[in-house]
């Protein structure tokens, strides 16, 4: 800044002062130029960061999307296993109530053949006893075709006898109450 | 409920796999997230310093026109007594003639 001739005109003190103000003045300018650079490296790692945070920010935000999308189909999925597993459970219960009917329709065949059963056997008895009761009238009725027919019972034949003292010379009556009290016997045995 | 073959031949419950899938996107997300927040505790870092820097500048600025003030006024002084000098110098030379 200055010739020799003129830092030649400056004092001792005076010439000091210029050499340490003139590298101040150069220290000052070189940490500004510093500083500036420092700045622009700080910005530019500034811009970067915002840049990969914009990015990650975007990753992000679509993945809230598949994860919103996800969560959905997660969701409809859960809905149709539970109403799967209902359905399951309900044919399962279906299944234990058609079970429980064929049990007792089982149930219900087993007593009707049983009540069949019981039935048959009633009507076999009937039926034999019909028989016996048309065997007996079959062979009443022989009887009564070889006998007369007497409707008096056997006290009234046995009242209806002839007295003693009344006593007839012939044997028809005796014959006749013989027979009567025969037949009686019979019948009285029957019953 | 309904099923798929895996890649391994394995059989995958599209439900466990709708669990899994989502599970691995939010792991993704949450570490996204800390580095989210990891950068804008970097961008706040940066900005403060960018801020303090332009401070120091300003700073700097003032400390640099001051001394250089002082400078340049220690400079004029030299150059005013030097040409004193030479403007004396001169006035003696034409005297002597």
């Amino acid at each position: 800044m200055l010739t020799t001739n003129e830092y030649n005109q400056l004092s001792t003190t005076e010439k000091n002062t210029y050499k340490t103000l003139q590298s101040q003045v150069s220290a000052i300018s070189g940490n500004i130029e510093a500083l500036k650079l420092k700045i622009i490296n700080l910005k530019t790692s500034l811009s970067e960061a915002k840049k990969q945070k914009l990015d990650k920010e975007t990753l992000r935000n679509q993945l809230m999307l598949v994860k919103d999308n996800l969560q959905n189909d997660y969701n409809n999925a859960i809905l149709k296993k539970q109403a799967q597993m209902m359905e399951e459970l309900k044919l399962l219960q279906d299944i234990e109530a058609l079970k429980k009917l064929q049990e007792a329709k089982l149930a219900e065949e087993a007593k009707r053949l049983e009540e069949a059963k019981r039935l048959e056997e009633a009507k076999r008895l009937e039926e034999a006893k019909r028989l016996e009761e048309t065997r007996l009238a079959e062979e009443k009725l022989k009887a009564q075709e070889t006998m007369p027919v007497l409707d008096t019972t056997p006290a009234q034949i046995i009242q209806s006898s002839p007295k003693p003292v009344e006593e007839k010379k012939s044997n028809t009556g005796l014959i006749l109450g013989a027979t009567a009290l025969g037949i009686a016997a019979y019948l009285y045995t029957q019953e | 409920m309904k099923t798929y073959m895996g890649h391994f031949g394995q059989t995958i419950d599209i439900v466990d796999d709708l669990y899994n899938k989502k599970t691995l996107i939010e792991a993704q997300i949450s570490m996204l997230n800390n580095e989210i927040s990891a950068l804008e505790i970097k961008i706040t870092e940066l900005t403060d310093g960018i801020s303090f820097a332009e401070q120091e500048i300003i700073k700097l600025t003032s400390s640099y026109n001051t001394t250089n003030s002082q400078f340049m006024n220690l400079v004029n002084t030299a150059k005013t007594r030097y040409q004193t000098w030479l403007n004396a110098m001169k006035n003696l030379s034409i005297s002597s003639w």
